[in-house]
């Protein structure tokens, strides 16, 4: 047992040293946290500055233009009561709207306080400029508080002659928008985990394509399987090398996240970030096991390619195997069943979202990825072993 | 000792299009390639045996079996008292092999692939580095010996592959072409160690297309040709049965009449 961890540690030591001289392939895998957390981070504070704006917008009064305000003091009141402020315009504020010296303007007619009093329909213009966007929110608002004004005032005529409002009103729509920014803030956490696990995904992919595919297209593997050493040992040594690097990126990556909660302000957000260092670390030992597995997966795929460059398509075309559940999940937050936990990946992606926002876990959830992973990258790493010194492998015949 | 006992090997032919598939299967045999048809020789130490064939003759897949990355379709191979095909890793301790066209590790440096090897094939502390050296010496692969093998010219990659092949001292060394495109002087040195390794006893096989390295070096040659021996013996003794006065000759003569039954 010694002699064979002794044979381990040579080739781990000689792809160690190989891996760290091959400049290209590690600042590929080192940026790689870096990269994501950038854009987790960039995207946060995109969505802070705007929840910001348009709080900003909605603080400040909305102002509404009125011609002949003095013709109709109730619905002026009502404005004013809900915060809108009224400017006394004169006659031409059809003409300034146009000219857009005026976002928009109401224009109240001569006739309005005798037919309030008589109970007649009022013909209130709103002149805007369709095509201006900026002006869209407070212009519903204040459409929205005229339409308001308008129904209770109906309802108190109705209820004046003896009659139900609710004889109007067949339906009532009560408007339930949950798309709020709090709302936002939970995509981007969500988008997380996935960000975690692609990493874990793809970390080490150029490390054990070339120890692998490029050792084959270098003409290499045949001499070292000429060797005694057991190909056990040589694809453990080797993919225990994977392994650790992908471990080495997952922690800058997770290190990056911690600093990354500390400084940028997720409570402007209306978001719960409050996580702790423990679960980081919790984080960190589920990344491990999406890590174990994705390496053992990538031997396998890289020795069956045929090159290196075969090798990198076929990887890239392993980054869908999470993808999936992760895209599944992203869009529908609310699903959840507990076999989900069994499943490679989607159990991790669970997992990592539990603990970054703040869910159940218990220390079983943890024991049943690894459990996942240990088995699934036990039996990608004997298939890989048993076909190393097959001729097909080393010769392609 | 190598021992090849009655070896043959097939390969099944790579069907040319998918419409084969629809063909009955009676034709199948006949496509199959025989690289090696019933091979049977023993190399004793202390010599140096030349393997000399035409391209595609089987030279490589012979080697192969011995070193048993392929297993034969029938037939054993024995090195010392080790069966290949059933304990493979024994086999290999005692075998050193130059592959054809070798690649090195070209992030090591040409030291760090000669220890590389070594270790694997169990070698460590002062006796690793003292083997390394001698090697080092032999070969005069001092000036290359620290630099890192990317950029290796063809000569310095071979130096530094055959140094990395019997760092281990094995009993048994097979070398496919170890002078292939060198210069003189690289030449000379693997002559060299070819010879010291000779006189310490060791059995050595390799194969060439140089007749006149053949002819210096080797104690015995080996002609194979389509997968079989067609001599096999002495200098002299391939010169007699080539009748002629030159073993480049009486290779020629030994081959042809084969490749005109092949194709004709």
């Amino acid at each position: 047992m010694g002699k064979w961890l002794g044979k381990i540690a040579i080739v781990l030591r000689k792809e160690w040293r190989d891996a760290l001289r091959d400049s290209k392939s590690l600042r590929m895998a080192l940026l790689m946290p870096i990269y994501f957390v950038g854009v987790f981070v960039a995207s946060s504070l995109f969505i802070i500055h705007m929840s910001n704006q348009s709080r900003a917008t909605t603080s400040e009064p909305i102002k509404l233009a009125v011609v002949g305000a003095d013709y109709l003091p109730p619905l002026i009141d009502w404005l004013q009561e809900r915060g809108v402020q009224i400017d006394a315009v004169g006659e031409d504020a059809y003409q300034q709207v146009e000219r857009g010296d005026l976002g928009y303007a109401l224009i109240i007619p001569a006739d309005a306080r005798e037919k309030f009093a008589t109970g007649d329909s009022i013909e209130l213009a709103l002149v805007f400029d369709a095509t201006n966007s900026k002006l869209q929110g407070s212009l519903h608002f204040v459409r929205q508080q005229i339409w308001s004004w308008n129904g209770r005032m109906g309802s108190l005529r109705l209820l004046a002659r003896g009659i139900s409002p609710g004889i109007i009103n067949p339906v009532l729509i009560r408007d339930l928008n949950i798309a709020s920014d709090e709302k936002m803030g939970f995509f981007v956490m969500a988008s997380l985990p996935m960000l975690l696990i692609l990493t874990a995904f793809m970390a080490s992919v150029g490390f054990s394509a070339d120890m692998t595919a490029g050792e084959r297209e270098r003409r290499s593997l045949e001499s070292l399987l000429i060797t005694p050493a057991s190909s056990a040992v040589l694809v453990l040594g080797k993919w225990f090398t994977c392994f650790s690097l992908t471990l080495m990126v997952l922690l800058i990556e997770v290190a990056l996240l911690a600093l990354a909660f500390a400084y940028v302000p997720f409570k402007e957000l209306g978001l719960r970030v409050n996580v702790s260092p423990l679960d980081l670390a919790g984080v960190y030992v589920v990344l491990s096991s999406v890590a174990l597995l994705a390496t053992g997966l990538q031997f396998v795929i890289s020795l069956f390619a045929r090159s290196f460059k075969d090798a990198q398509t076929y990887m890239g075309l392993m980054i869908f195997i999470p993808m999936v559940p992760l895209f599944y999940t992203l869009f529908n937050p609310s699903a959840y069943a507990d076999w989900f936990r069994w499943v490679p990946v989607l159990g991790q992606q669970v997992l990592i979202k539990d603990l970054l926002l703040g869910g159940d876990v218990s220390p079983v959830f943890f024991l049943q990825v690894w459990l996942v992973a240990i088995l699934l990258a036990g039996f990608f790493l004997l298939c890989t072993a048993r076909q190393l010194r097959k001729p097909k492998i080393v010769y392609g015949v | 000792m190598i021992r090849v006992e009655h070896v043959s090997k097939t390969f099944a032919a790579k069907k040319t299009s998918s419409i084969n598939f629809f063909k009955k299967n009676n034709a199948a045999p006949s496509n199959n390639i025989v690289a090696l048809d019933d091979v049977n020789f023993t190399l004793s130490d202390g010599e140096i045996t030349g393997l000399l064939g035409l391209n595609g003759a089987g030279k490589s897949t012979l080697m192969r079996l011995i070193y048993g990355l392929l297993q034969p379709t029938s037939g054993e191979v024995w090195v010392d008292e080790h069966q290949v095909s059933k304990n493979p890793n024994a086999a290999r301790q005692g075998l050193g092999v130059l592959p054809d066209d070798t690649g090195l590790y070209k992030r090591l440096t040409a030291r760090e692939n000669i220890r590389y090897f070594g270790e694997l094939q169990g070698l460590q502390g002062a006796q690793l580095e003292q083997s390394i050296e001698q090697l080092i010496t032999w070969l005069g692969m001092h000036n290359i010996a620290e630099r890192r093998a990317e950029g290796f010219s063809l000569g310095e990659r071979m130096k530094t592959a055959l140094a990395r092949a019997i760092v281990h001292q094995p009993q048994h060394v097979l070398l496919d072409e170890p002078t292939n495109g060198l210069d003189v002087i690289t030449t000379r040195a693997v002559r060299r160690l070819l010879l010291e390794l000779k006189q310490q006893g060791r059995c050595v096989i390799f194969s060439s297309h140089l007749m006149h390295e053949v002819s210096g070096l080797c104690d015995r040659i080996i002609v194979i040709s389509h997968g079989k021996i067609l001599a096999d013996g002495s200098l002299e003794a391939i010169l007699a049965a080539g009748k002629a006065h030159s073993l480049e000759d009486a290779f020629v003569n030994l081959v042809q009449p084969q490749q005109e039954l092949q194709h004709g």
